[in-house]
């Protein structure tokens, strides 16, 4: 890999002067007599003298200096820290006594989840720690701030994480974490007010001797602390209580007057229904028992009877037989 | 309402309104009295002369015909049962029986052309049911039929009080929807018990106090 990433690393220096010096304000008249001397065989920028109108060296942004591999994006090309990398948001000091003037006030922030102040961590991991410590976050609903520090050693009163969590957590749970990369065992959690987290006062050390189990599993502090993290989450994720389920209904406030409502008409419905089956049938009933007036209609006599003039009607059946 | 066909008691031939006797057969009143007599006769309101009825019978039956006078002002029901001479059909036999009986127990309110007739012959095999002039137009002879064939499953097993109440529950229920219907088309046929229409009714039928024509056997 090494002589690639110099071959590499001169084919982008190359490109990059090449830009930079297009982007550049050049003489308007490319054949002007100041035209910088070619380069001294040896050089780094050996190359320059084919590049016209070029006055001055080429200056590299910073942070981008040749070897360091970090002319890529540190994603595409993960290259060794350097040893003076500036953190993302720490002081480029451990917090000493003498230097505690260059240390930021406080690490914590509500927007960064995973404070690193002395670049503990690879800018890898500390990406990929972050980018999982958001998606637990909004996962479970529980912020959990983390502060990687080299050892266990005290840190400033600003850095309080207890009072810090109250602060900005009153009533929203979240979870300060402390952890030592040379000793995961002695992590401190500082839970927040609220009542979902209550249970990491009471089962911190079982909770940190999970996670330090399982981070001195893999060998290197950056493995270890993502393995201690993730191990973090999800203790915390199975030790919250449960959720109600989203999918079940959540009665509304004005539920019960609806039911009872809802149970007084069907009740009167009932009652009326019941009722006007009671009137039917007993309409019914009466009708059944009151006399039905039948009008004579007048009829001629027949067959010389006065009374009955024959109309009837017969069914035949089998006849009985005499009982002895 | 109509006034429906009529039919011959002997031979099933049609009759028109006002003829003095069959134009097929040549029966008449006269002809039974030939071979019935004349006399005038009194019944009880079941007549049981071949003994099919046991006393909770008679109590069943009895109760029956409470209910359909209660239920019918003005008309009145009867049973006859008892053996039917040859000559004479039951047919025949109820319509000399409605011309000539009497039953004591049946007000004055109730002639016997308000009448129903059943004659139940267990030995001959036969029931018929016979309607004095007031009930043609209430009950046409479709409608006696089809009561009567109600009460066959009863006759084909002796049951004669659960044939006799089966035909009485039918013609009633018949009689009920009939009134409603008529009161519901003309409403001077009051549904209730207003009497008005029965108090204008001709006395026409009187008790005849003579003597029972001897059982035949």
């Amino acid at each position: 890999m090494i002589p690639l990433r110099s071959a590499t690393t001169a084919a982008a220096l190359l490109l990059s002067a090449a830009l930079a010096h297009a982007q550049q304000d050049l003489p308007a008249d490319p054949s002007a007599p100041d035209s910088p001397l070619p380069a001294e065989p040896g050089e780094t920028g050996g190359l320059l003298h084919i590049l016209p109108g070029r006055t001055d060296p080429v200056t590299l942004p910073s942070g981008s200096a040749p070897g360091s591999g970090s002319l890529f994006p540190p994603q595409l090309w993960p290259a060794a820290p350097p040893p003076a990398a500036e953190p993302a948001h720490a002081p480029a000091s451990a917090p000493t006594g003498e230097s505690d003037t260059d240390m930021p006030a406080s690490p914590w922030s509500r927007e960064c989840l995973l404070a690193d102040p002395f670049g503990t961590l690879g800018s890898i991991t500390r990406a990929h720690l972050a980018a999982i410590l958001d998606s637990g976050t909004a996962k479970s609903g529980i912020a959990l701030h983390c502060l990687i520090v080299p050892d266990s050693t005290s840190l400033p009163d600003s850095w309080n994480p207890a009072a810090w969590i109250e602060t900005s957590y009153p009533d929203q749970p979240a979870i300060a974490a402390i952890i030592p990369v040379t000793a995961p065992g002695q992590a401190q959690l500082h839970p927040s007010r609220s009542a979902a987290i209550q249970w990491i006062h009471r089962e911190q050390s079982a909770t940190v001797a999970a996670c330090a189990s399982a981070a001195s599993a893999v060998p290197g502090p950056d493995a270890s602390i993502s393995r201690f993290l993730l191990r973090l989450l999800t203790e915390i994720n199975s030790a919250r209580p449960a959720e109600p389920n989203p999918s079940a209904p959540v009665p509304a406030p004005h539920e019960g007057f609806a039911r009872w409502w809802l149970t007084i008409v069907a009740s009167q419905f009932l009652a009326i229904g019941l009722g006007a089956l009671w009137w039917r049938t007993r309409q019914r009933r009466q009708a059944a028992r009151s006399p039905l007036v039948l009008s004579v209609l007048p009829s001629t006599p027949r067959l010389g009877a006065p009374y009955c003039g024959g109309h009837s009607a017969s069914v035949r059946f089998p006849p009985a037989k005499p009982s002895a | 309402m109509a006034s429906p066909a009529h039919q011959c008691p002997d031979c099933q031939h049609s009759l028109p309104d006002g003829c003095p006797r069959c134009f097929h057969c040549g029966f008449s009143l006269e002809t039974l009295d030939g071979f019935l007599g004349a006399d005038e006769v009194i019944l009880e309101r079941i007549q049981d002369e071949s003994a099919c009825f046991s006393p909770e019978d008679l109590a069943r039956l009895s109760a029956a015909l409470r209910a359909w006078d209660d239920r019918f002002p003005g008309y009145f029901a009867a049973v006859f049962a008892g053996r039917i001479p040859p000559p004479v059909n039951a047919r025949t036999f109820g319509t000399w029986l409605l011309n000539r009986a009497a039953w004591p127990g049946v007000d004055l309110s109730r002639p016997n052309d308000c009448g129903l007739l059943l004659v139940l012959d267990p030995a001959g095999g036969e029931l018929a049911a016979v309607t004095g002039y007031a009930m043609e137009s209430w009950l046409p002879e479709t409608m006696l039929t089809s009561a009567l064939h109600s009460a066959l499953p009863h006759l084909g097993s002796s049951q004669w009080r659960k044939a006799i109440l089966a035909v009485l529950s039918t013609l009633s229920d018949h009689l009920a929807k009939a009134a409603t219907f008529a009161a519901r088309l003309s409403p001077n046929i009051s549904r209730g018990s207003d009497p008005t229409p029965l108090a204008n009714l001709p006395r026409i039928r009187r008790h005849r106090q003579t003597t029972p024509p001897p059982r035949r056997p």
